[in-house]
């Protein structure tokens, strides 16, 4: 009869970006069961909701994660604009799609780069944030910041991009393309990454769908909750749009989904910089949320979908305010994708659901 | 087995300069919209009105009209920019440089300038033409009542 | 622009169980739940879809005594936010998958988000949890 142990993984961990703990209930190398605990980085944001009003509280939604900011502060944004029915000029939905698909490109890239230190190929991990550096330069020139912006807010964006700066990112982004294919065979081709990440942490398409998971850890078991098909705000101008999809399952699908995920947002971006109107950028808010509204809005995050919550009660302040973030989401499947694969798997399956703990626990 | 596909990438990289730059040793180039930190540059235009106080969503800013100062807490600051874009005199402006590492976190304070003699002057007889003419428009509506209405 | 498009049911305690064995029944994806702290009480927000396109917000009012059935058995995902929601509202709910029984969140005070710092709620339920916070009027909330 195998003998169980039980072995702590985090919150201290090298491959975590963020700290989460897992028990893993091991038996001879093989994990039966894992069990999840997060709470290191609560920091109760939901509650400073009534401390800072609705135009202060953008910031702190930006500030939730380092890799999300931007498509935390575009949801907060576009949820109170749905509960006030603010128009947003289409100038700024342009803006505000170009750079949430930044923030998407540099969320992959830095992504990869984690994954391939997970499994121990440290030049490739070092190569992919060479890569993502540009992607924060154009952030920095743009928006003065480089991974928290402060550039949506309720009623629009707060910087405009003009057209010549969108010229020099296009450019840009053709020089990070050609240097991205250079390392992509590296991940999709290399004979040892294959076998690390091939057949490991299988999860059918049933069973991603009772487990009700979202973003590309879905789209890669062929479950499709993508909520750009949508076509809401700035992505009702795209000619088409469709999600990347994929039936492995396994970790190496993943992969393939976010790599393939960085060439259509540049394209999407190269796409709407080209028929970008003019305009204003900015439709300021007048007036407070009245009492007794409430709204929610779902907005598709580089780590799946993200639902957001406020209400509003006739003053400045809300009365309250929800994020769902992807990856509470995905714990679920998290812990039914460990269960029956080998001890040294476990910071590869861990990665692959892409955890961003701190979105988890605000 | 397959080849080694970074191959490419490595040799450009062995002979090429490096990616990163030794700061603080070698000063960045930073941008013109690199959020830096917050100054008060024109503290004569500033009226002192605490827009920018009332605005800012970590209170580091604080103004005293009875002392004439503004201050700021640098530390405090996450460069928002929301005070550069309430001040309605244009007086702050978002410097590209960071604030500098230190020991302890201290308030910077300015304070509103002493005027000059010739400025004082002007002051003053701009308040005395004020006044004579709210003196001559009181005198006129008294008249104005005293009169019988036509 | 497309508009998006939610809806917002109010339901009674009593149907939940069934309302989640339908939902269930109908192939739609769980969303999210969340608890708001109202006058006297909360209000319980379950969030699904059915089709991708339209977001159902079903909303359940509850008290501190009232014991809420579980819909993890049903819908794996859901015990992240059953446990967080029992940890920091305080809401009593029974059968939750993966139950960590109020240990979820270390954290340090019962119930933050049921504390009370709005006048109309200091009356009502959180006192069962023992919230002695003295209610502040907040400046600007008269505006």
């Amino acid at each position: 009869m195998a003998k169980q142990t039980i072995i702590p993984f985090g919150p201290q961990h090298p491959v975590l970006p963020e700290p989460v703990h897992l028990d893993l209930v091991v038996e001879d190398e093989t994990v039966v069961q894992a069990i999840p605990r997060i709470g290191f980085v609560h920091r109760g944001l939901e509650k400073l909701v009534e401390k800072k009003d609705y135009t202060q509280f953008v910031f702190v939604t930006e500030r939730i994660c380092g890799i999300c900011s931007f498509g935390h502060s575009l949801g907060y944004s576009q949820t109170i604009e749905h509960l006030m029915g603010i128009e947003v000029p289409p100038r700024a939905e342009y803006l505000r799609v170009i750079l949430h698909e930044l923030s998407r490109v540099h969320s992959h890239l830095l992504w990869l780069g984690l994954g391939a230190d997970a499994f121990g190929f440290e030049n490739l991990f070092m190569q992919c944030w060479r890569i993502r550096e540009r992607v924060l330069d154009i952030f920095e020139k743009t928006t003065g910041g480089r991974v928290v912006l402060s550039a949506c807010n309720v009623g629009g964006t707060l910087y405009d991009i003009d057209d010549e700066t969108l010229k020099g990112i296009c450019a840009t982004l053709d020089v990070v393309r050609r240097e991205y294919d250079a390392i992509l065979g590296a991940f999709l081709n290399d004979y040892s990454v294959r076998s690390r990440l091939e057949g490991v942490g299988y999860l059918s398409q049933q069973q991603a769908r009772d487990l009700s998971i979202v973003g590309p850890f879905a789209r890669a078991s062929n479950v499709n909750n993508d909520v750009r098909c949508l076509r809401q705000g700035g992505y009702a101008y795209l000619e088409s749009f469709e999600p990347i999809m994929s039936d492995g399952g396994d970790c190496l699908a993943r992969v393939i989904v976010r790599a393939k995920e960085v060439y259509q947002s540049i394209d999407i971006i190269k796409e709407l910089a080209a028929k970008i109107p003019a305009g204003p950028v900015m439709n300021a808010p007048k007036g407070k949320p009245a009492a007794g509204t409430q709204a929610s809005m779902r907005l598709e995050q580089p780590r799946g979908e993200c639902y957001y919550y406020a209400k509003g009660n006739g003053s400045m302040f809300l009365e309250r305010m929800r994020i769902r973030t992807p990856t509470s989401q995905n714990l679920g499947g998290l812990v039914v994708a460990l269960a029956g694969c080998d001890l040294a798997d476990v910071p590869n399956i861990v990665l692959t659901i892409d955890p961003c703990i701190s979105c988890t626990e605000r | 087995m397959g080849t080694f596909k970074l191959a490419g990438t490595s040799m450009k990289g062995l002979f090429s300069k490096p990616a990163t730059k030794m700061y603080p040793v070698v000063v960045p180039e930073y941008f013109e919209r690199t959020a830096g930190h917050i100054e008060n540059v024109d503290m004569k235009s500033c009226i002192l009105c605490g827009l920018c106080a009332r605005k800012c969503p970590t209170g580091c800013l604080v103004v005293d009209k009875g002392a004439e100062t503004w201050s700021i807490d640098p530390f405090g600051c996450i460069t928002c920019g929301s005070c550069v874009r309430a001040c309605p005199k244009d007086c702050l402006v978002m410097q590209r440089t960071h604030t500098e590492p230190a020991t302890d976190k201290r308030r910077i304070t300015v304070k509103k300038p002493e005027l000059t003699p010739e400025e004082k002057a002007a002051k003053a007889a701009a308040e005395a033409e004020k006044a004579a003419r709210i003196a001559a428009a009181k005198a006129a509506a008294a008249k104005k009542k005293a009169e019988p209405a036509s | 622009m497309a508009a998006y498009q939610d809806t917002f049911t109010s339901i009674p305690l009593s149907e939940l169980a069934t309302l989640a064995q339908s939902k269930k029944d109908e192939g739609a994806r769980f969303i999210n739940i969340h608890a708001a702290t109202v006058a006297d009480g909360f209000v319980l927000t379950y969030t699904f879809t059915s089709n991708e396109t339209v977001t159902d917000n079903c909303q359940v009012h509850v008290t501190a005594d009232d014991v809420v059935p579980a819909i993890s058995p049903l819908f794996l995902a859901a015990f992240v936010f059953e446990n967080e929601v029992h940890d920091l509202f305080g809401i009593n709910i029974e059968g939750i998958a993966v139950d960590f029984k109020g240990d979820f969140y270390q954290i340090s005070i019962e119930t933050p988000m049921a504390v009370p710092t709005k006048p109309e709620h200091a009356t009502a339920v959180n006192t069962k949890y023992g919230a002695t916070v003295p209610v502040k009027q907040r400046k600007g909330e008269e505006q």
